[in-house]
């Protein structure tokens, strides 16, 4: 190799031909160091390089160093991510939003889904009407919702999921999943793999079992989440986990148990000898076994608040079928009691009114529940009547005890009505008496005529005028002692005359008294007695009966009731206008003065025969509800006015005191609470029945 | 008919137990040492030499054995062992007698296999030796592996797996 002269001294030639190509290299390396370290000299252009880089330096690591990366890369970007947080909250929100929320929606709608489904399960399973009453009574006092109430009383609780475990081993035999919870859930969670859930719960049965246990023989038997429990029950061979939702009770507890042992004893050779592997019938049959042990659970087991509802849902139930059975005696006791008492005084009632000798009689049958008798009151007209009357109740009673209180009417009354009764008949016997003995003289004086006439004292034509005169007198005199005989009642009894006490008092002769009236229409009347005063309605009371007025109904009422003493005509329809005084019950509408008043104007007038009438006074004591107490008021007015116009000397037959039940629906306002019992008195037709 | 089998994942603490479990069930591996409490739980799926799919429930026990109660805890059960030894650390692979007879004791007549991890770190001839010595002494195979590159690894589990099989039916 040829070599190119040069002026370099033969030691730095020298130097240059065993060096020169390091000293290039150096001298390239220099250089290429001095690019590098321009690159890095500045902490800018050392970012700028590596920002190079960088992004195509984590690919390749992630790659070939993932985990690694992962490793060194989590803590300093949950740092980063911890400290961006604090530090840009809103931001971080506002960008995590539209993502966050739908999940929490999400989740919220999930939530919601499942507790509708609890309750619906639950309202569909037990809700009754007492419950549903009970726990709105609950709302109501509390001022809470209902659906509060309902989740306290009725937490959701549901089967989740059943797991069969070999105890040993800690692989599963068998599994059970709630299909719905299955379904809210979103197909399934891979992330809670039945196996290893089921070693991992070996597992931990293991361990708590070596810890915690002092007793080696104690064994975990659930395990609780804030939601729901993991109920355990284990034999030698087998684990029984279930995860059920809400709380079990005692009761659940129990079942699940003698589930399980019955579970265990009917498939204690294939669980015994599990090693991992099962044929496919058996593993059928245990799927099969497993879900029929779940279906028991469910609905042969009450739910725990329901179970401690229906305890008390079934003391309620017996409480009320215990209340309502009592009642429901009693009260048949007393509709037995009622019919009983009612049936008696009926019986009583219809014996009066068969009784002839009272009829018309102010007589009232009532039970007496404080002394438990009968009592009979009312007014007779004698003493024999009486005791008539007590002899046919008791007979017809049968023995049963009976209060009387019956008024008789004063005998001498009815003796002084018999006096006269018996002087009227002695006048009237003596009339017939001479009668017949006139009819007898002329008689004796038609025969001597007769005998005259035959002895020709007169002529014929005469002779013949006289005796035609003498047969229409003789056919008159037969005419006339015919009536005589008819009117043979007019003689005095056999019986004699009647031995009677003086009366002391004064009767008026009703026969005395002699009234001339006018004609009067029936307008005029009430005109009249609407607009007369008291002293006048009086007589116009009296001139009116002795009219012997064409309308039989024709009344004068005495209301006792009104401020003023009013006299008003009245027929039946006319009833109602006189109620529209109204009263309380208490008796205040009974004026004892005014009563007094009327019964003197009535005594004070002739009342009797007026042309072919027969009038008599009639009283109604009329009351609006048919109440013992009532009753007892009405009767106690009917006597004292009956009493009254007896003392006054009205004949007893003359006098018809009736206490008379009004349909309420003629009060006129129409109130029912108030009665409006009232008296009034009138004048009525013998002849013609009231109503 | 589905098939399940309970194995346990033994020996000394920092042999590599859980990371050659990692390795199997999820292909993973970290450096990063953290040591096991009681026991983790895997689960994984083999394919038998015969065609059919096995479920694996791998029980990875912590290690030590100063910790025998976790073995009396954890181990009944089991249908087959994977003992594991660190080839760097000769007590571990000395170790491995004290948990196969344990196993023995507890799952009597259920396979082993013995696994001498690590061998990606430094290939310890003797120790490897050792180890296979010992697993011969229990009728068992021992596989070298590596969780770091996964050497071996679906190998030693699935002989594991066969081999149950195979000692059932034989």
């Amino acid at each position: 190799m040829a070599t190119q002269p040069t002026n370099l001294s033969p030691v730095e030639e020298l130097r240059e031909l065993i060096l020169g190509r390091e000293r290039l290299d150096i001298q390239t390396l220099k250089d290429r160091l001095g690019q590098v370290e321009s690159k890095f000299s500045s902490p800018e252009a050392f970012e700028h390089e590596v920002s190079q880089v960088f992004s195509g330096a984590l690919k390749a690591a992630s790659g070939a160093e993932r985990q690694r990366l992962v490793t060194i890369l989590s803590g300093l970007l949950s740092s980063s991510v911890r400290q961006e947080i604090k530090l840009a909250q809103p931001e971080i929100l506002d960008a995590l939003y539209p993502a966050a929320s739908q999940l929490v929606a999400e989740g919220i709608r999930a939530s919601f889904r499942d507790l509708k489904k609890s309750i619906e399960k639950q309202i569909a399973a037990r809700l009754s009407i007492f419950q549903a009453l009970k726990v709105k009574a609950k709302a109501m006092m509390t001022g809470r919702s209902e659906a509060e109430i309902w989740l306290e009383v009725n937490p959701p609780f549901d089967i989740e999921q059943a797991l069969v475990i070999h105890k040993q081993s800690g692989l599963l035999i068998a599994s059970y999943q709630n299909q719905s919870d299955d379904e809210l859930e979103g197909g399934g969670d891979t992330t809670h793999d039945p196996d290893l859930v089921s070693a991992m719960l070996t597992a931990i049965m293991g361990f708590a079992k070596d810890a915690m246990s002092e007793d080696s023989t104690g064994e975990l038997t659930s395990l609780e989440f804030a939601d729901g429990v993991l109920l355990i029950q284990s034999s030698s061979s087998v684990i029984l986990a279930l995860k059920v939702k809400g709380h079990p009770s005692e009761e659940f507890r129990d079942c699940f148990s003698t589930e399980f042992h019955s579970f265990v004893r009917s498939w204690s050779g294939s669980l015994a000898t599990f090693d991992g592997e099962l044929e496919k019938e058996e593993e059928t049959e245990i799927n099969v076994g497993l879900e029929a042990l779940i279906d028991r659970l469910e609905t042969n087991v009450e739910r725990p608040a329901a179970r401690s509802e229906k305890k008390s849902r079934g003391t309620m139930r017996f409480v009320l079928l215990a209340f309502l059975f009592v009642m429901v005696v009693v009260g048949a006791f007393y509709i037995i009691l009622d019919w009983w008492r009612d049936r008696i005084v009926d019986q009583a009632q219809e014996t009066i009114y068969s009784t002839a000798s009272v009829t018309g009689y102010p007589l009232t049958a009532s039970y007496d529940d404080e002394f438990n008798l009968i009592r009979v009151i009312g007014i007779v007209p004698t003493r024999f009547v009486a005791e008539e009357l007590r002899e046919n109740l008791r007979r017809s009673l049968g023995g049963r005890e009976v209060s009387f209180n019956l008024r008789v009417l004063h005998d001498e009354l009815v003796a002084q009505t018999a006096r006269e009764q018996t002087a009227l008949m002695v006048t009237n016997s003596r009339g017939v008496k001479k009668l017949e003995t006139a009819i007898s003289l002329l008689r004796r004086e038609i025969q001597k005529f007769d005998a005259e006439l035959a002895d020709g004292r007169f002529e014929d034509g005469l002779r013949k005028g006289f005796a035609e005169d003498l047969a229409t007198m003789g056919n008159r005199i037969g005419q006339m002692e015919r009536f005589i005989a008819e009117a043979d009642g007019l003689r005095i009894p056999a019986v004699g005359p009647v031995q009677v006490e003086p009366d002391e008092e004064t009767i008026p002769d009703p026969f005395t008294e002699t009234v001339s009236v006018d004609s009067l229409s029936l307008e005029e009347i009430n005109h009249q007695l609407l607009n007369a005063e008291e002293a006048s309605c009086r007589d116009l009371l009296t001139e009116f009966v002795q009219a012997g007025l064409d309308n039989a109904f024709v009344q004068a009422a005495l209301n006792t009731t009104g401020d003023q003493f009013s006299l008003s005509p009245l027929d039946f329809e006319g009833l109602a206008r006189c109620s529209t005084f109204e009263f309380d019950r208490q008796g205040q509408l009974y004026d004892e003065a005014k009563a007094k008043k009327i019964i003197d104007a009535l005594a004070g007038k002739a009342w009797g025969e007026l042309g072919e009438r027969t009038l008599e006074i009639r009283a109604y004591v009329q009351l609006y509800r048919e109440e013992t107490e009532n009753r007892h008021f009405a009767e106690r007015i009917a006597g004292d006015i009956q009493k009254r116009l007896l003392a006054k000397g009205i004949p007893a037959e003359w006098v018809k005191i009736t206490p008379i039940i009004a349909d309420q629906q003629r009060v006129g306002n129409g109130s029912s609470w108030r009665t409006s019992d009232f008296v009034y008195f009138g004048l009525m037709d013998k002849n013609q029945e009231s109503e | 008919m589905s098939k399940a089998k309970k194995i346990c994942v033994l020996g000394e603490f920092a042999v590599g137990k859980t990371s050659l479990t990692r390795r199997y069930v999820l292909n993973s591996f970290s450096p990063d040492y953290q040591a096991t409490l009681g026991v983790s739980l895997y689960k994984a799926t083999a394919n038998l030499q015969r065609g059919e799919e096995v479920a694996l429930v791998l029980w990875d026990v912590e290690g030590g054995e100063y910790r025998a109660s976790a073995l009396d805890r954890y181990v009944p059960g089991a249908s087959g062992a994977f003992l594991v030894s660190d080839v760097t650390r000769p007590k571990s692979v000395e170790a491995l007698s004290f948990f196969a007879e344990r196993f023995q004791s507890l799952s009597p007549g259920c396979p082993m296999v013995f696994a001498a991890n690590k061998v990606d770190l430094a290939h310890q001839e003797e120790t490897v030796n050792l180890a296979r010595d010992i697993a011969k002494t229990f009728d068992a195979s021992l596989m070298e592996t590596s969780a770091a590159d996964g050497t071996a690894v679906p190998e030693a589990f699935s002989s594991l797996a066969n081999e149950i099989y195979l000692r059932a039916e034989g």
